[in-house]
């Protein structure tokens, strides 16, 4: 804060009433901030909070306080089986790209050298075509009639195309990676990029072989970061909707399709703001959880 | 200190060093180091040998190679062509960490998530070295650096100059043949740059263990060494203890780049005798090249009844004088040459004063440019 | 490890990057290549080459009036994000109150919540104030994630600059308003312009906010979508290869304009010292915001 204290009204003694006003000036800047955290994130979530304790009776809504969606909600078999699905396949997605992206990232920032940032670059690049287009572009790839088939069949791997490529859990998981991988990337890639090159020296230096130096300095240094990628992947991955409408088929249905579907056809509004909040709770749980891994004492200059 | 420094005027005898047994530490022969597109090599054939109990340092201005030299002993770069040799042993193809050589980094380089003990503690882990000995070796090297009491502290919790001791410490622990130190004390203020360069002088010599020390401060590298070596453009100019390179500078950039100095350009006629300009001046010996520069460092410059009898006298005239507090620089122009010479602070005089200067043969140092010098 | 087997591991790695890059790279690829194929069906071998597709998109009069609703949407929105950002930034750059470090982790919640979450808030706000779907909504819905993002990029630019600037500026008599005009807007408004491109093609690709808050008439990706859902025609190869086009042009744009780049002004030093933080910095910094 330098440049900033110009518009504070400076910390020097001043009387009482001088100093209150100054306050209410403050406050009085502050404002648009005040006003859009008040309009775009405590009213809109205050709504769907109220919504979930509301009922749907017959296309109006009935505005009375029950816990009804939650316990028809959490009774559901399906909701049930649903979010549990929905949580193994963002975290199985989530992990397997930071599995993906640390090894990546490690490998371009230590032995890329003047071809780094390009190489990191091609990594990233695929976030700025269309989403639509990169989920989609699987189903071309494992429909029935995809090209992996064709390619199959035209090498005489296979006679019949295999059915079960597309529309299942795993084809979920293998989009939801490939759209994960960059953003986990691209934490990990930062981290890694700002750790000083003499930490590896030094401890080369103090006799570490390279991979004790990636077990004792590397790692514990990059692991927020790696944490936090996974974070990310898991946040975009869980309320998901697009993918598994479009490569999971039955077998790879996800809790966003069940909300889509009480705002859609079901026309059950506090029934999907009951399952909209339980996405965001269970998402935050696990990711207050998942930050407790990211804590750090370790200040890099 | 070193006592080597502040010897007086063409007093060019060595004197003694303290514990070297004449067994070399280091072997530089014949390295190179180009990188990948570039043109110019970072380092240019250096040879050069450390001993054992040295204090070495290698001196220069930034570019011209010093560190990249330090690097390739550490073995963190590899040569391009030649040999280094650590206590005799070929080791130019081995990693960092199969070499008993142990470093301390500009910026210090302590692992961030590591306490200070641990810190310290991690080139034993790679020694098989007991807990229990780790544990009094990691606070004895904390005692010999003055830094007892801060074991638990995160590097980020310390100052520069504790940060640089807990460096130091960190090399010192595992007992290495030789200590490499890149530009140590080069982000720290004055004061604590000037208490530093005192205890690392101090501690060198408690420990024993060879010191190779790269700086561009050549007041450090002159109060610090035993030895230097002064690097220039990726080549070494020249080899030698500190009043040896300053006194004898072989090398015009030697002669610069080491304190101030006199540099007039010089010829030398058949019959032996050399003008510079309109100065015929006596050197001490005959030069061997024909043209040359020469180098007359300000302090041998006498002035006035001092300069009487000496074996270059002429008549010049103050042409500026600057007031530096504990002397005098006196701007004098002799024959259309400008020369500085140095008078005591009490001593005043004006500007367009005549005033008679000289100064030995022996203060008259031929020296020459590097490309006139290789072969 | 004897030299052998660490050659072994590097090249081990090596090609597991490859595999990683054709994994990246192989759906975009396929797309493309197939909004040239000759055939109805997405499958090897190729048919022929052809720009059917294309011209069939060009004739489309739903896909045309999407894509310039599409526009319409993103223009707007990136327009008002662009102003709240820039004040949201300054806020919180400049404007001492407490509780400043939970105002600024509020104002940027719209942008990290899971997107169906803040469309489906946004979507019951609407409804209960009596807003229906439709274009409002959508332009509401895509500032809300936009203007944060704004906001990061222009609080880390204003982090960056020198204070002795405005300083220097007050002491040669300039007001407050004046100094914000001739010294601290000029010297954020490339980021500003780099942060609208950005924005840009986040609101043109969007389609889980929009998606909820959309009324009859569709933006361009939530159109693609049905189409997607309802049956498939390769004129979606086609759109999806040119969009794809268009964006990483203004990325590149938004990069190159990040990384501190000046045209040739006139009696602009040529040698003056760079301040803007490194390149690939904020190239990559870009990337960070876009969530689906």
């Amino acid at each position: 804060m330098s440049a900033a204290s110009e518009w504070s009204g400076g910390a020097i003694e001043e009387p009482l009433g001088e100093r209150a006003k100054a306050a209410g000036i403050r406050v009085g800047l502050a404002s648009p901030a005040l006003l859009w955290v008040l309009l775009i994130v405590l009213i809109p979530n205050a709504i769907m909070l109220l919504y979930s304790f509301w009922t749907n009776g017959l296309g109006t809504i009935i505005q009375e306080f029950t816990t009804k969606n939650y316990s028809q909600a959490l009774q559901s078999n399906v909701v049930r089986a649903l979010l549990q699905r929905t949580f193994l396949i963002a975290v199985a997605a989530s992990l397997i790209a930071t599995a993906i992206a640390y090894p990546l990232a490690y490998l371009i920032v230590r032995r890329a050298g003047r071809y780094k940032l390009p190489l990191a670059l091609l990594v990233v690049v695929p976030l700025w075509v269309s989403y639509l287009m990169r989920v989609f572009a699987w189903k071309i790839i494992l429909g029935e009639k995809g090209v992996l088939n064709g390619l199959l069949q035209q090498a005489g791997v296979i006679d019949h195309p295999i059915k079960a490529l597309l529309y299942s859990k795993v084809t979920v998981i293998l989009t939801l990676t490939y759209v994960a991988v960059p953003y986990v990337f691209l934490s990990i890639f930062t981290a890694l990029e700002r750790l000083p090159t003499a930490l590896y020296d030094a401890a080369g230096d103090c006799g570490a072989s390279e991979w004790s130096t990636f077990r004792d300095i590397i790692w514990p240094l990059s692991r927020p970061a790696a944490v936090i990628g996974f974070a990310i992947a898991f946040v975009i991955t869980f309320g998901d909707y697009v993918t598994p409408a479009l490569v999971g088929g039955l077998q790879g249905t996800m809790l966003g399709s069940i909300i889509l579907q009480e705002f859609g056809t079901a026309n059950n509004w506090p029934l999907g703001a009951a399952i909209a909040m339980v996405i965001l709770v269970v998402s935050f749980v696990f990711l207050g959880a998942v930050s407790l891994l990211a804590r750090t004492e370790a200040v890099i200059d | 200190m070193s006592p080597d420094v502040g010897s007086p005027v063409g007093d060019l005898v060595p004197p003694d060093r303290v514990s070297r047994s004449g067994r070399s530490v280091v072997e530089l022969v014949g390295v190179s180091k180009v990188y990948p597109n570039t043109r110019d090599a970072a380092v240019a054939d250096v040879t050069l040998t450390v001993e054992e109990g040295e204090f070495f340092a290698l001196l220069g201005p930034s570019g011209s190679g010093k560190t990249t030299t330090l690097r390739m002993i550490a073995g963190f770069e590899r040569p391009t062509v030649g040999c280094v040799r650590l206590a005799g042993r070929d080791v130019t193809k081995l990693p960092p960490y199969k070499r008993d050589v142990n470093t301390v980094f500009q910026n210090y380089a302590l692992f961030p998530h590591m306490r200070v003990a641990d810190n310290v503690a991690y080139p034993l882990k790679f020694r098989s070295v007991g807990k229990a000995e780790t544990a009094s070796r990691v606070s004895e090297a904390l005692d010999r650096v003055g830094m007892t009491g801060f074991e638990r502290r995160l590097p980020h919790q310390l100052s520069g100059g504790q940060r640089q001791r807990v460096a130091l410490a960190r090399a010192l622990i595992s007992r290495p043949a030789l200590v490499l130190l890149d530009e140590p004390l080069g982000a720290l203020d004055l004061k604590l740059r000037q208490s530093m360069q005192l205890m690392l002088k101090r501690l060198q010599r408690e420990v024993g263990i060879t010191f190779v020390y790269v700086t561009h401060d050549q007041g450090e590298a002159l109060a610090m060494s035993d030895r230097l070596a002064v690097m220039h453009d990726g080549r070494i100019h020249q080899t030698g203890a500190p009043d040896e390179v300053y006194f004898r500078p072989k090398t015009t950039f030697v002669a610069s780049f080491i304190g101030k100095t006199n540099l007039v350009d010089a010829e030398r006629d058949a019959t032996g005798a050399v003008r510079a300009g309109g100065l015929a001046l006596r050197l001490a010996t005959t030069p061997a090249a024909e043209q040359f520069k020469v180098s007359i460092r300000p302090e041998s410059i006498l002035l006035a009844e001092a300069a009487e009898g000496a074996a270059n006298t002429f008549d010049g005239i103050v042409r500026e004088t600057i007031f530096l507090g504990s002397e005098r620089e006196l701007i004098v122009e002799v024959s259309g040459q400008t020369l500085l010479a140095k008078a005591a602070s009490n001593v005043v005089l004006e500007a367009g004063t005549p005033i008679r200067v000289g100064w030995p043969a022996e203060a008259c140092v031929v020296v020459v440019d590097p490309a006139e010098q290789a072969p | 490890m004897t030299s052998v087997a660490s050659r072994a591991w590097s090249s081990l790695f090596v090609i597991g990057a490859a595999v990683v890059y054709v994994f990246l790279y192989a759906p975009l690829v396929v797309t493309a290549v197939f909004s040239f194929n000759n055939s109805d069906i997405q499958t090897l071998p190729f048919s022929g080459f052809t720009t059917v597709w294309y011209e069939d998109l060009a004739n489309d009069v739903q896909m045309r009036e999407a894509l310039l609703y599409s526009f319409k949407v993103a223009a707007l929105s990136v327009a008002l994000a662009a102003t709240l950002g820039t004040v949201l930034a300054l806020i919180l750059d400049r404007v001492a109150i407490r509780g400043k470090g939970v105002l600024s982790a509020a104002v940027v919640v719209p942008a990290v919540l899971p997107g169906m979450v803040l469309a489906l808030s946004l979507l019951m706000m609407f409804r209960y104030i009596g807003v229906s779907p439709g274009f409002t909504t959508i332009v509401v819905g895509h500032m809300s994630f936009i203007a944060p993002i704004v906001m990061f990029l222009i609080l880390s630019r204003l982090r960056q600059l020198d204070p002795s600037l405005e300083q220097a500026s007050m002491d040669c008599g300039a007001g407050r308003l004046r100094t914000f005009w001739h010294v601290t807007l000029p010297s954020i408004r490339v980021t500003v312009i780099a942060a609208c491109l950005l924005g840009f093609t986040l609101s043109f690709d969007e389609i889980t906010v929009t998606f909820f808050l959309s009324g009859v008439q569709p933006t361009l990706p939530v159109h693609v979508w049905t189409l997607l859902r309802f049956g498939f025609t390769p004129e979606v190869n086609a759109v999806f290869t040119l969009i794809a086009a268009v964006s990483l042009v203004l990325i590149v744009l938004a990069a190159v304009l990040l990384s501190g780049w000046r045209p040739h002004r006139r009696n602009a030093p040529t040698s003056a010292p760079p301040i803007e933080q490194p390149a690939q910095t904020n190239v990559l910094a870009l990337t960070y915001e876009r969530t689906p």
